[in-house]
């Protein structure tokens, strides 16, 4: 799983927001953020930039048993 | 981004509200191509049955009324198909901040307008046809129309805006 939900949550921002920002759907956020859906480069960049964060951290392998 | 002119259609007759990114647009495609599949079907089954019919019930009424179901099939059964499935994927919902709540409504309101308006021009042309452009009945009945059309719709629209906190 990636780690959308726990940057946007640290930032302080909703799923609404976070969309709003960068120009996609709430639901798409959610998708992304529960694993369902594998966003587009551009996208990914947009929302690392969003984030304050760079893909590898974002988006690289996180052990869930940690 | 701006949206094509197709995209604009689209979004008008499959009533698609909400904001189409990527993830979005994708799923459209995928139910306009399946819609293509089944009218490619479709043309095919049906033009083949066509070409099996002896010729002594080939008249001009059989064909007017091949010609007829054609269209019930391709814009009908099209049509419905791409409703239900944008339903379904909840594209024709709206999501909105609480701000920005009242200036959706309006263009609800706007929306049923326009659809009262053609709506109430397509029964007036039809009407006028049988009864005369004229007629106070083609006119009273076309204003009904337009009520109906335009409360119907602005309702249906109202129900699709998500306030979202």
């Amino acid at each position: 799983m990636n780690r959308v939900r726990e940057f946007r949550k640290n930032r302080g921002l909703s799923q609404f927001t976070l969309a709003e920002k960068i120009g996609v759907a709430r639901q798409t956020i959610n998708l992304i953020e529960n694993g369902k859906y594998n966003p587009s480069l551009k996208l990914c960049i947009s929302l690392a930039e969003e984030l304050g964060t760079d893909l590898n951290t974002l988006f690289w392998k996180v052990d869930d048993t940690q | 981004m701006k949206e094509s002119i197709l995209i604009k259609i689209m979004r008008y007759f499959f009533s698609i509200r909400g904001v189409l990114d990527e993830h979005n647009i994708r799923e459209v495609n995928k139910v306009a191509t399946s819609a293509f599949m089944y009218l490619w079907i479709y043309t095919g089954l049906a033009n083949a049955a066509l070409l099996m019919v002896s010729e002594q019930y080939l008249t001009h009424s059989t064909l007017i009324g091949f010609l007829f179901v054609n269209l019930i099939i391709a814009f009908g059964g099209v049509s419905l198909y791409v409703t239900r499935k944008v339903s379904k994927l909840k594209l024709n919902y709206r999501e909105v901040s609480v701000n920005e709540y009242p200036k959706a409504v309006h263009q609800a309101v706007i929306h049923g307008a326009w659809f009262g308006v053609i709506y109430g021009m397509f029964s007036y042309f039809m009407l006028a046809r049988f009864d005369g452009p004229f007629s106070l009945f083609s006119i009273l009945a076309t204003l009904v129309v337009i009520v109906i059309g335009w409360t119907s719709d602005t309702q249906k629209e109202i129900g699709h805006i998500v306030k979202v906190e």
